[in-house]
């Protein structure tokens, strides 16, 4: 038996399966082309193969995913993998669901490629971050008060000292001048004498039992709180002399 | 007589007085020198005493001693949950035979008023006593009496035992002028308790005998009379107070305000206490100016019950005292200074 092209070309609509029965092919066994990336434009199914004499009978379903007419040998191979020239033409016509002039629905554009490994990046700049901060905060609370020379801190508090009772000379010295008058002494025999840890009574007692703390402070209650002390201005060079601790009892402060 | 011999001789004879009520209740009361310093200074200013310690530690002792050093009545209330205001105040009651309402004044009406664990009565209770500290009158029915001229009340707490107690809130706890903590004595001067405890002995009573308390042994004749006091009170008002102490005070009430690790500070109040018992304790001292030896001997009783720690401060174990000491410091001082979190910055 010869085979023997239908004169109706088997036709549907993109997306349809439509069906080929009966169809009588010569050679040995065909199936569908493997299609493992869904590229080609229509897909073949067969539904059924049966004996048809010497040759074979096929039902093929057929599914068209690109408009046109498309020949079904392209899409089917033999069984025993041998050639299929001697097959006649398979005719499909697939036709469009869509209107004329309705545009296609296109593959977005294709975009770079996302950055992989992120997360790890962020960390290990956070990670420095981190350690660069905590050396600079361990650095700056290592450095401790900073300190001047014992000489520095006596010239400084004598020159500060030296300033104020320049003003009382000048009868500009105000309150708040004469409590820094105080405490600047108070502080300077505290350091004089080692006294930076006490407790604040305790650190007046002590300063009482040293005999020239305790001749300082009587000669500034005199001037600062004892009423009218402050109208008898004192000559700034001595004053601040018989104020202070005496240069060798300065320390670092 | 110029007037400041006038007044070196009214300051002579006020530390006269001052030194003679602390001889008298030295006489009793062993180690508790710096405690009658504070009564006096309280005394001195017309201000109100709170003292803070664990039982035992002769502050009833004290209060009688003093009160009859001086020749003031005195009375002691002690305050327990069940207490009522007209218990302190006085109350209306009714005459059965005339029909009519006799005022009663309460325990208030004294010039030296001891109230015992003023934290055990109910709030109503204090509120009382503290309306009539600050007015120094009290109201009984529709009539309003004024309080014994002068008037002092001298209030206890145990800061151990908490348990069913009422914590007096920081705006009553601002009236008490000074709140003194009181500490056990030394071992010597314990040692002294001892021995005068041993040689008390027993008092014959016509029919029997008790054991003679330190009570027994107060002197009943008062070294100093109401118009000493009345003296003395008048010549704290001459003490002199230089500008620059004026501004150690600002300077210390400021600190308090604007230190991290408290969330109240002093109030305007806890200057004006400071420079008025700074006044006082020069006086007892002789002087007739004021010293910042005051001030540092005085700030603590002012200022630690006035303060009010932050909860961060409090979580991590700061204490009022080591705030105090800090505001205390002078300028430039290098030693650890407590912040918000508690922690010393170098």
């Amino acid at each position: 038996m010869v085979f023997q092209p239908s004169p109706v070309i088997p036709s549907s609509k993109v997306g349809r399966p439509v069906r080929i029965e009966s169809l009588v092919l010569p050679g040995t066994r065909l199936e569908p082309r493997a299609d493992a990336e869904r590229t080609a434009p229509v897909s073949v199914r067969c539904v059924d193969v049966a004996p048809h004499g010497t040759l074979l009978r096929y039902t093929f379903e057929v599914t068209g995913w690109e408009p046109g007419d498309h020949d079904l040998r392209a899409y089917l191979v033999r069984a025993d993998g041998s050639t299929t020239a001697d097959l006649p033409p398979i005719p499909v016509s697939i036709q469009s669901v869509l209107g004329a002039g309705m545009p296609r629905v296109e593959a977005p554009p294709p975009e770079p490629p996302h950055h992989l490994g992120g997360y790890g990046q962020t960390l290990l700049i956070a990670s420095i971050a981190w350690l660069v901060g905590l050396g600079l905060l361990l650095r700056v609370l290592r450095r401790g008060p900073v300190s001047s020379g014992p000489a520095v801190a006596r010239a400084s508090a004598q020159d500060q000292l030296a300033r104020l009772l320049a003003k009382s000379q000048d009868g500009r010295l105000d309150a708040a001048d004469a409590a820094a008058i105080e405490r600047l002494v108070y502080d300077a025999w505290r350091r004089a004498l080692h006294l930076e840890a006490a407790e604040p009574r305790a650190l007046v007692a002590a300063l009482r039992c040293d005999r020239r703390a305790d001749a300082a402070l009587d000669r500034l209650e005199a001037w600062l709180h004892a009423p009218g002390g402050l109208d008898m201005p004192a000559e700034t060079a001595t004053f601040v002399g018989t104020l202070l601790p005496p240069r060798s009892m300065e320390t670092v402060p | 007589m110029s007037d400041s011999t006038a007044a070196a001789a009214a300051i002579d004879r006020s530390a006269r007085f001052a030194t003679a009520v602390r001889s008298r209740v030295a006489e009793v009361v062993v180690g508790q020198d710096e405690v009658v310093e504070r009564l006096l200074v309280a005394l001195f200013t017309g201000g109100h005493l709170l003292l803070e310690g664990v039982p035992g530690l002769a502050k009833t002792l004290l209060v009688s001693v003093l009160a009859k050093s001086i020749d003031l009545d005195s009375k002691r209330v002690q305050f327990t949950v069940d207490l009522l205001p007209s218990d302190i105040t006085g109350s209306e009651i009714l005459d059965p035979r005339s029909g009519e309402f006799h005022v009663v004044k309460g325990p208030a009406f004294t010039n030296l008023l001891l109230a015992d664990e003023i934290n055990r009565a109910a709030p109503k209770v204090q509120s009382a006593l503290l309306e009539a500290m600050q007015e120094r009158k009290v109201t009984i029915g529709s009539e309003t009496l004024p309080l014994p001229a002068p008037f002092l009340v001298v209030a206890t707490q145990n800061p151990i035992e908490q348990s069913g107690t009422f914590e007096l809130p920081e705006a009553q706890l601002d009236r008490f002028m000074l709140c003194h903590r009181l500490t056990y004595p030394t071992r010597d001067e314990e040692r002294e308790v001892l021995a005068r405890n041993a040689r008390l002995g027993v008092k014959r009573l016509a029919k029997g005998a008790v054991v003679r308390s330190e009570f027994d042994v107060l002197a009943h004749e008062p070294v100093g009379t109401i118009d000493d006091l009345v003296a003395a009170m008048e010549t704290v008002q001459e003490v002199f107070v230089s500008e620059a102490f004026t501004d150690h005070c600002l300077e210390l009430v400021t600190r308090t305000r604007e230190h991290p690790a408290l969330d109240l500070g002093a109030s305007p109040r806890a200057g004006i206490a400071l420079v008025k018992a700074a006044r006082a304790r020069a006086l007892i001292q002789g002087r007739h100016y004021v010293t910042p030896e005051d001030l540092f001997a005085l700030a603590g009783d002012v200022l630690l019950h006035r303060i009010r720690l932050s909860y961060e401060a409090l979580a991590d174990g700061v204490t009022k005292e080591q705030v105090l000491r800090e505001v205390l410091r002078p300028p430039g001082a290098t030693l650890p200074v407590a912040s918000r979190q508690g922690r010393p910055h170098a």
